[in-house]
């Protein structure tokens, strides 16, 4: 591991719904410039502990900071403690099921963002959504709306959406799972483009090849602990434990 | 064979008129208070502190609980008796006619909050806008298309609703209606011409209505 101070860190991080222990104390850090593979069955946490990492689930127990300071539970930044607004401000996320704005057009879906909470220019915004739209291939469907989109081009809306933001840290939640095998290439060869820019990135994923190709590192999660953790040769090609020579049988033809 | 003579009624044109007039300002003047009311009464059902939600919960009930008739006439006849002091039947009317439809308008607003998908509300959150930024940006837009052919079947009612300020002498289409039977003794005419013109009010909108909801359908 490098010793550079990690831009995300987990430590003894809990989650419970009721008396259901979903993530029962990860320890975990995002170094710059990373991309973090997360790979484990279904029902293992995976989503849950990447919805932490913005908070759209509020930890039950443990710490999460970022970029060395820890984050409050309150929207507003104060004293020494990041706030949920700002968090989210520099970590952008990618849903599964695209969840695009359906009353806004392309364009808006990307710039609404900036405008209402970086308070940019519409100009401006606009400026760089067009760019973002190019670089994922739909500068043509920039007045489109999302009903629209096949399930590709909303996935790329969705990405070029959480990048208006500019964000750090960038957390995609099995982002071709809701897609037609023929779409996912296109999604794929997206996020490929963003991890040769160097683009910081938390990916949970069930396209084992893919994250064996652009992860630096994997996870692997079960029943709401870190099982394995290594380079991905070391997860994907010479699993140590049974289990995860069980769950990755599952993937190979 | 019944002799009809609008003629005579039709000379009372002016008091129709004064009516139609007066039912439009009580109708307008409720929906708008109506949806203050309703909008309050909806965030306080959805709010986080459980008294505020028992508190909305408990006026809304109330209200759709009880008849409007009789609420009417509390309002105008037996409320002073707390307060010590007499309203006026046109505030006591007005009051109760926008209490009781945001009481319905609470529930027509809550139901199109939460028929919006709660991964809209995550996809913005995530952006990082603040709850008040998620309503307006995202929520309610998407709300209130979803909202809208209830909003208007529950105001079309509400224009209905007015003739019943005509317990208390407001001078409503209605009353004004009676006032026109009293002086001319021709009441199948005079009540004729108010059903008339009551339909002409509501007939289009309810075909908005209809338009609203057959469009929403299409876009699902
Ligand atoms: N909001 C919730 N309320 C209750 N249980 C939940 C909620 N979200 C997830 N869970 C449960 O937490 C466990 C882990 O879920 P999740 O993080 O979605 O796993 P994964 O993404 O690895 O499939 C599952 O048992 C799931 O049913
Ligand atoms: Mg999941």
């Amino acid at each position: 591991m490098t010793s550079a101070p990690p831009l995300m860190a987990l430590t003894g991080l809990r989650k419970s719904f009721g008396k259901l222990e979903v993530l029962r104390g990860i320890d975990l850090s995002v170094q710059p410039g990373e991309v973090l593979g997360v790979i484990g069955p279904s029902g293992s946490g995976k989503s849950t502990l990447i919805r932490c990492m913005n908070m759209l689930e509020t930890p039950s127990g443990g710490t999460l900071s970022f970029r060395g300071q820890p984050v409050s539970t309150r929207f507003r930044t104060r004293a020494g403690q990041i706030g949920v607004g700002e968090l989210r401000r520099h970590v952008g996320m990618v849903f599964q099921h695209f969840n695009l704005f359906p009353h806004l057009t392309v364009l808006q879906n990307v710039t609404r963002g900036p405008i209402v909470v970086n308070k940019e220019d519409r100009a401006q915004a606009e400026g760089y959504a067009t760019e973002l739209l190019a670089q994922v291939g739909l500068a043509d469907k920039r007045d489109a709306f999302p009903s629209h989109l096949s399930g590709g081009q909303k996935q790329r809306v969705a990405i070029a959406r959480a990048l208006a933001m500019r964000p750090a840290l960038l957390l995609l939640d099995e982002v071709t799972s809701a897609l037609d095998p023929e779409l996912v290439g296109e999604v794929l060869g997206v996020i490929r483009g963003l991890a040769d820019k160097g683009m910081t990135m938390v990916l949970v994923t069930h396209e084992m090849g893919f994250a064996a190709d652009v992860a630096s590192r994997v996870i692997f999660m079960e029943s709401g602990a870190i099982a394995e953790e290594g380079s991905p040769d070391a997860i994907l090609r010479n699993p140590r434990s049974d289990r995860l020579r069980a769950f990755l049988s599952r993937f190979h033809g | 064979m019944y002799d009809w003579d609008f003629y005579t009624v039709l000379l009372s044109y002016d008091l129709f008129l004064w009516g139609v007039w007066k039912t439009f300002q009580y109708t307008l003047g409720s929906i708008l208070i109506g949806s203050a009311v309703g909008l309050l009464a909806c965030f306080a059902r959805l709010s986080r502190h459980a008294p505020l939600r028992l508190l909305a919960r408990s006026y809304q009930e109330l209200f759709r609980c009880t008849p409007l008739l009789v609420q009417i006439l509390w309002a105008y006849y037996a409320l002073p008796m707390i307060l010590g002091f007499t309203i006026s039947n046109s505030t006591a009317g007005l009051m109760i006619l926008s209490l009781y439809v945001g009481s319905f308008y609470a529930e027509i607003f809550r139901g199109g909050i939460l028929a919006v998908d709660k991964g809209q509300t995550e996809a913005a959150q995530a952006v990082g806008m603040s709850g008040v930024q998620v309503m307006v940006n995202i929520v309610l837009p998407q709300a209130i298309k979803k909202m809208l052919p209830a909003f208007i079947n529950q105001s079309v009612i509400q224009v209905k609703n007015t003739s019943l300020l005509y317990a208390i002498s407001v001078a409503e289409l209605t009353y004004m209606t009676s006032m026109v039977n009293s002086a001319t003794y021709r009441p199948l005419e005079a009540y004729t011409l108010t059903a008339v013109l009551y339909f002409a009010l509501l007939f289009p909108l309810t075909q908005v209505a209809d338009h609203f909801e057959r469009r929403m359908r299409r876009s699902d």
